[in-house]
């Protein structure tokens, strides 16, 4: 299904003059609701739900001597290591090129041997961006390929939208929740609140 | 259909990781730091692991040792195309600020010998010495062996921090009943019959590996002298 099948869907479901573009952050709560509710217990059945994001380029910031990314899209964040960043490879080959850990455990593993062992290049989520340890060779990398799970509002309007199955009504219920109390929109735009 | 002989320490995570169905690169570098110090524990305690090194002696008489050197074998200095053995001399000092530029006996460096010449193999003994210090990390050497290539026969940690480790194919299911061994026994989490269970299959594991290794095990030695008993024959 399209995204904005979907969105068309819910705004007929709701049957109120919704803009649809609150609508769109309605369900993007939702979904980020649903695909937690349903992978907590498993984050590895995401595959689906990720996208894969080529030539991400790789900075370096001398300030701070680290190599990163910026995030190639706006992602969910899912309480894991790497925290919706599913997997990052070179732009060729599979395999685990970079493993996934957390800014604190980076600190700890630097001063261990495998921090300086041949390795996966570690990655974890820091300053709102993706940094790498500066291990493996990272330093002669310009681009990466990733894959992560784009936020619902990041999606193109004509993209493919999946969610996991028997979660329609749930999701519905929850975009219904969100909307309760919601005040109608303006129909004139004016700028004076008197007017509907 | 052909598996390596040798495997690399990451193959033995991703074996982990396969087998527990395990689909993310989460703990990796956590596992493989338990696995490190687990191959290092096996080598020290368990099986002993040797290393060669070739390295240059520099300006000052003495050469930087591997870091993974536990204790050495044998050190050897290449005269014409052969390692010749030198001898260990605890008289030697080696603080790292002693050059030794003056060499204490005579050194037979100085007029290579020829190919052929027993001269040597003999008196090898007269071709300098050597000593190791194991806190400056420096194996420093008795006679002007600058720019000489050096051979080291060591007992490796098994974990050379340079290039890739690799370990026995044979080793594999060891490591990896290690690795679940010390992920329990180190999640307060896991009921203790558990961990207990693990630290068995890892025991039994690692006793497997030495039967299939050792030339003359404990365990053969002591069955061989029962057999001898039980058939009358005295000690």
């Amino acid at each position: 299904m399209k995204k904005i099948e979907f969105i068309e869907i819910v705004e007929a479901r709701l049957n109120s003059d919704i803009h649809p573009r609150v609508i769109e952050r309605y369900i993007g709560r939702a979904w980020n609701t649903i695909i937690y509710e349903t992978f907590k217990k498993d984050f590895g059945g995401l595959d689906l739900y990720c996208k894969s994001y080529d030539a991400v380029a790789v900075s370096y910031d001398s300030t701070e001597d680290v190599y990163y990314s910026v995030f190639p899209v706006d992602t969910i964040q899912l309480p894991s290591s790497g925290h919706g960043v599913i997997s990052i490879h070179s732009a060729k080959g599979k395999g685990i090129e970079f493993a996934a850990t957390r800014g604190e455990m980076q600190d700890i593993q630097s001063g261990l041997e495998v921090g300086i062992l041949t390795g996966p290049i570690p990655y974890y989520l820091l300053n709102n961006r993706i940094e790498y340890g500066n291990t493996g060779g990272i330093d002669t990398i310009s681009s990466v390929r990733m894959r992560v799970i784009p936020q619902f509002e990041a999606l193109a309007m004509t993209d493919d939208f999946y969610f996991p199955v028997g979660s329609d009504e749930r999701i519905l219920e929850l975009v219904v929740q969100f909307a309760l109390g919601k005040t109608p929109d303006k129909e004139t735009n004016d700028g004076n609140d008197r007017t509907p | 259909m052909d598996t390596n002989a040798l495997v690399t320490l990451d193959y033995v995570i991703k074996s982990y990781l396969n087998r527990k169905g395990i689909n993310s690169s989460a703990d990796y570098h956590r596992y493989k730091q338990i696995l490190i110090e687990g191959l290092t524990d096996l080598n020290l305690f368990h099986t002993t692991y040797y290393s060669e090194y070739i390295g240059t002696v520099n300006s000052v008489n003495q050469m930087i040792l591997p870091s993974d050197f536990v204790e050495w074998m044998m050190v050897a200095v290449e005269i014409n195309g052969e390692y010749v053995p030198l001898d260990y001399n605890k008289d030697l000092v080696t603080e790292p600020d002693n050059n030794a530029t003056t060499p204490k006996f005579i050194n037979h460096l100085s007029t290579p010998p020829v190919m052929g010449n027993s001269y040597t193999r003999l008196r090898r003994n007269r071709i300098g010495t050597f000593k190791v210090n194991q806190q400056a990390r420096v194996i420093t050497f008795e006679g002007d062996f600058k720019n000489y290539s050096v051979y080291v026969h060591y007992i490796s940690s098994g974990i050379p921090l340079s290039g890739i480790v690799y370990v026995q194919r044979s080793l594999v299911t060891v490591l990896r009943d290690y690795l679940d061994w010390q992920i329990k026994d180190n999640d307060d989490s896991v009921p203790m019959n558990a961990t207990l269970y693990a630290e068995n299959k890892f025991g039994r594991s690692l006793m497997q590996y030495i039967d299939s290794t050792a030339p003359v095990t404990v365990k053969e030695i002591y069955n061989a002298f029962n057999a001898s008993r039980q058939q009358g024959i005295h000690n």
